[in-house]
């Protein structure tokens, strides 16, 4: 539980952060004689102006919730699990294994999916998990290099023995209506409302289950876990998996909501869930709100390029206001003597 | 196999090996002094953005490779200050650097991509040495950043072991306390280390888009960033092994990269599956790595990625 | 009287943290030829005075004067070039380098190359004229404590020191290492050195100081010759009321052997036998006391007896039951309770808040379990009853414990692990860094704990908290008991032997 005041401190550190990411990227168009006012107004009514906006920035935010979530599970224990992007295709990869290779009745085709999706992405976990536990491999490292190993094998697939015939990209065949995520709007389908009750679920097992408390205490100490009985390599297992099923939900969103296809996703998620998780200091509920904050993010990007400016601005200022954001929220939790599971 | 060829794939292996060897012992400084820089992958992307658009708005190869250096530098004491300073997080840090190093690269370089240069950096041939049989053509008529990278690394160990400053900056990646208390300023040390690496780290960009390829790709490191930084553990920090092991590397990717053209029997194996090969390779090196030193000690410095702060009331 | 020259000078020092005063107008005048000792409880100021000395600290206001010149220190830096150096109770070594680079890290040997040829030379030669012998090149992780801490002063006298600040020097030694070191002082001082150590150890002060001057709550409360004083006289002084005698003992009926170990064998983090056939028998209703100079085994011991380092030979039983396979959290459900040495790091979650922490060893089970989940309000009243009944003062429960001071955290972990009425409490260093007071009170718990018929097992580096608290004490050298002595025949010369690896005289 954070007091008022801390929360108070952390906010304003997380307004000042995202002011001086604005101001910086003003300056970048400055020095490239784009028009400030128009360019922000652009971002501003493409992401929030609008409910057709909102909405958009909702699709990019829910599978950013989601591998930030995996990332609050796995940074909570001081598990590095920087394979969020991996566990993410694998799970995309495992949803479209079974909509388009395994012959199911239709109302069984959606939670199969999602079941094998979630197992691939556990899998991608397990693997650095084991190596950790067993031979004390670096994770950082061994996530990482999974990473491009699973975005390299999707890619095998979509170029090569998955490729559409019928169609002239690198995409599998659509997915059966069977294998699509329920939609809720235009845009959006129910992993919006997936996400919520996940971080939920989160909250609640961190906060009031004996094995939230143990992963904790792993987090902060691990003579202090030994010493209060924990077996640190099984809990560490048990972190990795769950961290890596739930970033397989960011894949299966995409795939069997968004696209509705199999084919090499926009690259990054993984990481922005990292430093969502971060900038929430890995509370699930706060990774709803960040991962919100970085849609709208990544969707002005998108409405730049309508306004026919270069989109990659957007990365600048998102860089920017990490960049402040790390130094401003390093120093406040420092100041807020706030206890809780901040890194 | 021929003889032209084998040659041909030496000299193409020391070309692969160069950047991971730049960036390595970079990265080898700034983590035998205590700090934990995993941004090497945006850090060489901007290093190679930025030398391609020097080189290509002012002709000069040298001016860019200078530019290069001199903004990953500057990248280099804004992670430093970060770390070290306010005592931030390093791998989150660190990752937010690649995601800036990314950023910056793609909006600055836009203009540039696909752009073949018309300045690039050529091969200067050492006299004598280069008529040497087999030798000659492999290693002594490459450009002058391959002579660099391959002098840096006695010169990084002589300064790591022969030195005052050195043996000072190793203390200061194992018990930084001790460091203080013998009347060096840890915190400069970390940051003059970090600035180094971050710019070997640019340098090694810098030689991938003017020094190699000639052009600039968005994210065109593809993650040799991140092979460099394994291949500090696989080097137990040490410069000479990880000479060995950036060039171990720079073979695999040549490798890879003959198998395809070759043909035959490689034809059937997917590019994609053998470009995993580098990542596979990596971590089946942690893996012997760690098995092998398990229970003694890796070389790991001991205060690596810990945030020094003078102990107040002991 | 010697000249200003031959003087540093400290005058009306003070220097807080926060709102903790940690000096507050201190004076001390050192001078060469003389070993001075500054003695005190934990919490006097002693270690923030000397880290002023030293440069590490700024002070907010007073005087230092060094060999009659004003000075002010912005870092240690400015001290060593002054003749200043200092042996830091945790030593200051880089263990993964040689002795000798770990002398040439230090300033002012200016230059960029490392001249080892020379550097080995006169390091040599000092050593050869000060009776110090350590091989240059061996890494320092391989020397003993002792020859780490000679290292520690062969390296200010290879810098220049001409006054050595020493922070608790014998805190690490037997006493026969430590009268050896007090031999080296001596020689250092009638070569015309200054000398100055900090203790809280009288008899230390008496043998081997010639001025000492008391300080109690960051003020000095006395300065005098050594010749001039008794060790009552010290002791009223440091405390500030006269020492409190010894406890009275009831004599207990020893009751039955709750924790036995038979010829346990382990080895220690680095691969070496720490417990090399160690025989043990706790009975119900005493403390049995294990004493020991630090490495030789104690806290692998600690650990085995807790579930958490495996024994590689011998039996553990527990009130007659064979537990050498059991897991920690079985041996502590079946009453062998624990308060590790190591409070910061094991003990206790730093940032964790009080309730949090009294559910540390218990969080599995009821009252902190119900149907499953956490129940809070069960952490909170445990934190709460605890808090009150072993008065600990803290700034509200929801605070992270690293806030408390260290009697505090060490009131709640005894509080938590007696809670649950243990058959057998391990207790490891449990006054280490605490104040007077806040021993006083960890002492109580553990005798109250025996005259309620549990058994405790009590290890400890401070033979006088062993010889105060102890029904039975046993000596623990190289990984083994090697004596056993009752209280009513405690003996501190004997035992004293036996802990520097003496053969016992009246072990039982």
């Amino acid at each position: 539980m954070m007091r008022a005041s801390a929360w108070a401190l952390e906010s304003g550190a997380f307004v000042m952060a995202v002011a001086l990411g604005v101001v910086a990227a003003s300056m970048v168009l400055l020095a490239t004689g784009t028009p400030v006012y128009q360019t922000l107004a652009a971002i501003y009514s493409g992401a929030l102006g609008s409910a057709y906006a909102l909405q958009s920035s909702l699709v990019y935010a829910v599978p950013v919730a989601f591998t930030g979530l995996a990332a609050c599970v796995a940074f909570r224990a001081r598990i590095w699990n920087i394979g969020g992007e991996g566990q993410m295709v694998m799970g995309a990869f495992g949803a479209a294994l079974v909509a388009l290779h395994v012959p199911l009745p239709g109302p069984a085709v959606l939670p199969a999916m999602i079941l094998s999706g979630m197992a691939f992405g556990a899998l991608w976990a397990f693997g650095p998990a084991v190596l950790k536990v067993a031979f004390g491999v670096n994770e950082v490292l061994s996530t990482l290099m999974l990473n491009y190993v699973a975005i390299l094998f999707v890619d095998f697939l979509v170029f090569g023995p998955w490729r559409d015939p019928a169609g002239g990209w690198p995409y599998s065949p659509p997915f059966p209506s069977a294998a699509l995520l329920p939609a809720l709007s235009a845009d959006l389908n129910v992993a919006v409302v997936a996400a919520p009750v996940i971080a939920v679920l989160l909250a609640v097992l961190f906060r009031y289950t004996p094995w939230g408390y143990a992963t904790a205490v792993l987090g902060h100490s691990h003579p202090a876990a030994r010493y209060a009985g924990m077996r640190i390599g099984r809990l560490t297992v048990q972190v990795m998996l769950l961290s890596g099923a739930i970033a397989a939900l960011a894949g299966i969103d995409q795939v069997a909501g968004t696209a509705g296809l199999l084919y090499h996703l926009p690259p990054g998620y993984g990481y922005f869930g990292i430093l969502v998780s971060w900038l929430a200091g890995h509370n699930p509920l706060l990774v709803l709100v960040m991962a919100t904050f970085y849609g709208v993010l990544l969707q002005g990007g998108d409405a730049l390029q309508i306004a026919q400016v270069d989109p990659s601005l957007v990365r600048i200022m998102q860089g920017a206001i990490i960049i402040f954001a790390l130094a401003g929220l390093t120093l406040a939790r420092r100041r807020s003597l706030s206890p809780g599971a901040g890194a | 196999m021929n003889e032209a060829m084998l040659i041909g794939l030496l000299a193409a292996t020391v070309s692969a090996a160069t950047p991971l060897l730049l960036a390595g012992l970079g990265e080898l400084v700034a983590e035998r002094s205590g700090v934990l820089n995993l941004g090497l992958e945006g850090l060489m992307l901007t290093g190679a953005m930025t030398a391609v658009v020097v080189t290509a708005s002012t002709g000069s190869v040298l001016g860019g490779i200078a530019a290069a250096v001199a903004v990953t530098m500057a990248m280099g004491a804004a992670f430093a200050f970060l770390t070290v300073t306010i005592r931030a997080d390093h791998i989150v840090t660190g990752l937010a650097i690649v995601l800036v190093g990314d950023g910056l690269s793609q909006f600055f370089g836009k203009a540039f991509v696909g752009v073949n240069l018309q300045d690039r950096l050529a091969p200067l041939a050492i006299p004598v040495l280069r008529d040497l049989p087999v030798l000659g053509p492999v290693l002594f008529r490459q450009n002058v950043l391959v002579y660099f990278s391959l002098l840096a690394v006695p010169l990084v160990w002589l300064f790591l072991y022969r030195t005052r400053p050195g043996l000072a900056l190793r203390a200061a990646g194992e018990r930084p306390s001790a460091v203080d208390v013998a009347g060096w300023n840890v915190v400069r040390i970390r940051y003059l280390a970090v600035i180094f690496g971050a710019g070997m780290a640019g340098l090694a960009g810098a030689f991938l888009s003017v020094g190699y390829l000639g052009s600039w790709a968005n994210g065109m490191t593809a993650g040799q960033g991140w092979i460099a930084l394994a291949l500090v553990i696989f080097a137990a920090w040490h410069p000479v092994r990880l000479l060995f092991g950036a060039y171990l590397f720079g073979f695999a990717y040549i490798m890879v990269f003959q198998a395809q053209v070759l043909g035959g029997v490689f034809q059937l194996v997917s590019v994609y599956l053998m470009q995993m090969a580098p990542y596979l390779l990596a971590l089946l090196v942690l893996m012997l790595i760690a098995a092998r030193s398990r229970g003694r000690g890796d070389g790991t410095p001991a205060a690596l990625a810990v945030p020094y702060v003078r102990e107040e009331r002991t | 009287m010697p000249a200003a020259r031959d003087e540093v000078q400290a005058l009306d020092i003070s220097k807080s943290f926060g709102s903790f005063v940690a000096n507050d107008g201190v004076s001390l005048r050192l001078r060469r030829g003389e070993i001075h000792a500054v003695l005190g409880e934990n919490g006097a100021g002693k270690t923030t005075l000397m880290n002023i000395l030293s440069g590490l600290y700024s002070p907010d206001a007073g005087d230092l004067t060094v060999w009659g010149e004003r000075v002010q220190f912005r870092s240690p830096r400015d001290a060593v070039l002054r003749g200043i150096g200092m042996v830091h109770q945790h030593f200051q070594l880089v263990e993964v380098l040689s002795a000798l680079d770990n002398v040439l890290l230090g300033v002012p040997a200016g230059g960029l190359r490392l001249r080892r040829g020379e550097a080995v030379a006169r390091l040599r030669a000092i050593g050869r004229a000060n009776g110090i012998d350590i091989d240059p090149d061996v890494p320092v992780w391989q020397l003993s404590i002792g020859q780490r801490q000679k290292l520690e002063i062969l390296k200010l006298l290879y810098h220049g020191a001409e006054l050595l600040l020493l922070d608790e020097p014998t805190s690490v030694l037997t006493p026969q290492e430590a009268d050896e070191l007090y031999r080296t002082l001596r020689g250092l001082a009638d070569g015309g050195k200054a000398v100055v150590f900090i203790t809280h150890k009288l008899h230390e002060v008496m043998a081997a100081a010639d001025r000492i001057t008391v300080l109690r709550r960051g003020r000095v409360v006395a300065a005098l010759p050594a010749s001039e004083t008794t060790l009552d006289e010290l002791g009223t002084l440091m405390v500030g009321s006269r020492p409190a005698a010894l406890r009275p003992r009831q004599a207990t009926a020893p009751g039955r052997s709750i924790l036995r170990a038979e010829g346990v064998a382990a080895a220690g983090d680095r691969g070496h036998a720490a417990l090399d056939g160690l025989d043990l028998d706790v009975r119900a209703g005493e403390i049995f006391g294990i004493i020991g100079v630090a490495g030789n085994g104690q806290p692998e011991l600690a650990e085995v007896l807790a579930g958490l380092r495996r024994a590689s030979r011998g039996r553990i039983l527990l009130d007659g039951t064979d537990i050498s396979r059991w897991s920690p959290l079985r041996r502590m459900r079946a009453g062998l309770r624990f308060v590790p040495e190591d409070r910061m790091g094991m003990g206790m979650v730093m940032p964790l808040d009080i309730p949090d922490n009294m559910m540390l060893r218990d969080f599995r089970d009821p009252p902190f379990v119900r149907r499953g989940l956490i129940d809070h309000g069960a952490a909170r009243r445990r934190a709460e009853e605890a808090v009150a009944q072993y008065g600990v003062s803290h700034g509200g429960l929801g605070r992270p414990v690293r806030l408390l001071s260290g009697g505090n955290q060490q009131k709640l972990l005894l509080a938590r692990e007696i809670w649950t009425d243990p058959k057998l409490l391990l207790v490891s260093q449990p006054t280490r860094g605490l104040d007077v007071a806040a021993a006083r009170a960890v002492h109580d718990r553990l005798v109250a704990l025996r005259d309620g018929g549990s058994a405790v097992l009590l290890v400890s580096e401070d033979l006088d908290e062993v010889l105060q608290l102890a029904d039975r004490a046993a000596v623990m050298y190289g990984g083994r008991i090697t004596g056993i002595w009752p209280a009513a025949r405690f003996d501190r010369d004997g035992i004293g032997a036996a802990m520097g690896g003496g053969i016992p005289r009246a072990a039982a």
